[in-house]
């Protein structure tokens, strides 16, 4: 199933009848164990850009400056929308990436994602032969309301954000276990 | 004899008073679990975990430490705690989005910054009931009063200004461009400066109160509150997406020191014994305690999920 049907069904499955919620950060975190070596996933995930590659949910990317602090890409989602993300840390030592979504322009909304910023952390860590690939962040949604639509909830946040990184993870290692 | 006992009493009657309100306490905040951890800041543990309303934010103690208002976004409401037993003795409906919150000198009024009637509502906090309303700038997120208990300084975050409100008549008297988005601010009376954590800029503006000069200083990624060490002349500064403290001396101007915390560090305030400084770390649930001494955290407290405790969260 394709990762934008997916957040699709999860919106859809989101009761309408929610609480009012006001501006809170939400965070998201997952993991995944993988049977092999930090290494080798690093050299899977280790390019900012390689997310086209390993995630099945985006279609293409670009980075202006590669894997150096600062480097912005773009990331193409399966419905088109675009987003604009900013590496701050490219730590290969510890393995971990840590990157944020720039601002949005004013009233947007990005469909199957309607987050306004996020700051994202993927850390590689490997224990006895085993490794987990953690994907973290966290997140405002982007209705700046009192009253969001259904679709546009926290809840419906927190559920996009999970859908994300749980399918780049599983993708990650299928890759990795191959 | 009987004088003796009586004198005895006395004193250990005047002990237990004291010794109630004497540990300090930190309040922390906890957004996701609808919750206050109260730290006995002596032994570092969490003593007593109090249910408050919908993902509460701010906080404050008052002077006298025998009561901590906590502002709920989100039930759109007011707890207030007796420190006493740590209870919560009442909730106080008020605006659509309080956030920051402040107490006046003589504990007599607490002021609420509301996020979305851009607004910030006084509270009699003997009737415990609304008694004022004034109109501010676009999102108002932080919120300052001086020890003077005469001027009330508010953080407009989508306007990118600082208001300043004479509370004789709760008329702002001044506004002042800031860096952009600012938040949590601080006030040095020492020198004169207000502070204001600009979380899209990522810098602090210092802020002369007497010629009303500006100066940006950088710091980490999304800084969110301050604290003030007049002592040595030095703010704190939690720069929620680092994940650091910036230390910067505010006789050289510049960040001096960045000290690692825990994910998306957010409320910080620094222990009456001017040595530890707490910051509650948002995404870890956890309470960090820094020895300013030595820069190096000395203790990490685990609290509720998602721990905020913005504002004054410990007592004097």
């Amino acid at each position: 199933m394709k990762y934008s049907q997916v957040i699709l069904i999860s919106i859809l499955l989101i009761p309408s009848l929610v609480l009012a919620h006001g501006p809170s950060r939400q965070k998201v975190t997952q993991e995944i164990e993988v049977n092999a070596s930090a290494e080798s996933i690093w050299k899977i995930v280790g390019e900012f850009c390689s997310i086209q590659d390993w995630h099945p949910g985006i279609k293409s990317c670009t980075a202006d400056n590669g894997t150096t602090v600062k480097s912005v890409r773009t990331i193409e989602l399966e419905n088109g929308e675009k987003i604009n993300e900013v590496l701050y840390k490219h730590d290969k030592d510890n393995k971990r990436i840590q990157y944020g979504m720039q601002e949005l322009e004013e009233g947007r909304v990005i469909d199957g994602l309607p987050i306004a910023t996020h700051g994202s952390t993927i850390t590689i860590t490997e224990s006895n032969g085993i490794s987990k690939v953690q994907w973290k962040g966290a997140f405002y949604r982007s209705f700046p309301g009192q009253q969001p639509p259904p679709e546009l909830t926290d809840e419906a946040c927190i559920k996009a954000v999970t859908n994300l990184y749980k399918t780049g993870l599983e993708n990650i290692k299928k890759i990795a276990e191959k | 004899m009987i004088l003796f006992v009586r004198k005895l009493v006395f004193l250990y009657l005047l002990g237990s008073i004291c010794s109630s309100y004497a540990q300090p306490y930190a309040y922390i905040t906890n957004q996701g679990d609808n919750s206050v951890s109260v730290i006995n800041t002596e032994t570092n543990n969490v003593i007593k975990t109090i249910d408050v309303g919908y993902r509460p934010a701010g906080v404050v103690v008052s002077n006298n430490g025998k009561r901590v208002y906590i502002t709920n976004p989100e039930s759109k409401d007011i707890s207030v705690i007796d420190t006493k037993k740590f209870n919560n003795i009442k909730t106080i409906k008020i605006g659509a989005g309080p956030l920051a919150i402040a107490i006046n000198p003589d504990d007599r009024t607490v002021y609420v910054a509301d996020w979305y009637e851009d607004a910030i509502f006084s509270i009699d906090t003997s009737s415990l009931k609304i008694i004022n309303k004034i109109k501010v700038g676009d999102s108002p997120s932080g919120l300052v009063i001086h020890p003077n208990g005469k001027f009330l300084y508010v953080a407009n975050r989508d306007e990118n200004t600082i208001m300043i409100i004479r509370l004789s008549d709760n008329k702002i008297i001044e506004t002042i461009d800031v860096g952009i988005a600012p938040f949590g601010l601080a006030l040095n009376t020492k020198r004169n400066e207000l502070y204001s954590a600009n979380v899209r800029s990522n810098n602090v503006s210092v802020i002369n109160l007497d010629t009303k000069n500006i100066k940006n200083i950088q710091v980490g990624s999304y800084p969110y509150a301050i604290e003030v060490d007049n002592k040595y002349n030095r703010i704190f500064v939690t720069n929620q997406r680092s994940g650091t403290v910036s230390v910067i001396d505010l006789i050289k101007m510049k960040n001096i020191d960045t000290i690692s915390v825990g994910e998306y560090p957010e409320g910080i305030d620094l222990h009456p014994n001017k040595i530890n400084l707490y910051v509650a770390n948002w995404f870890d649930n956890a309470v960090s305690v820094i020895d300013i001494r030595s820069m190096k955290v000395i203790a990490e407290i685990a609290v509720g999920e998602g721990c905020r405790a913005y504002g004054e969260f410990i007592s004097r």
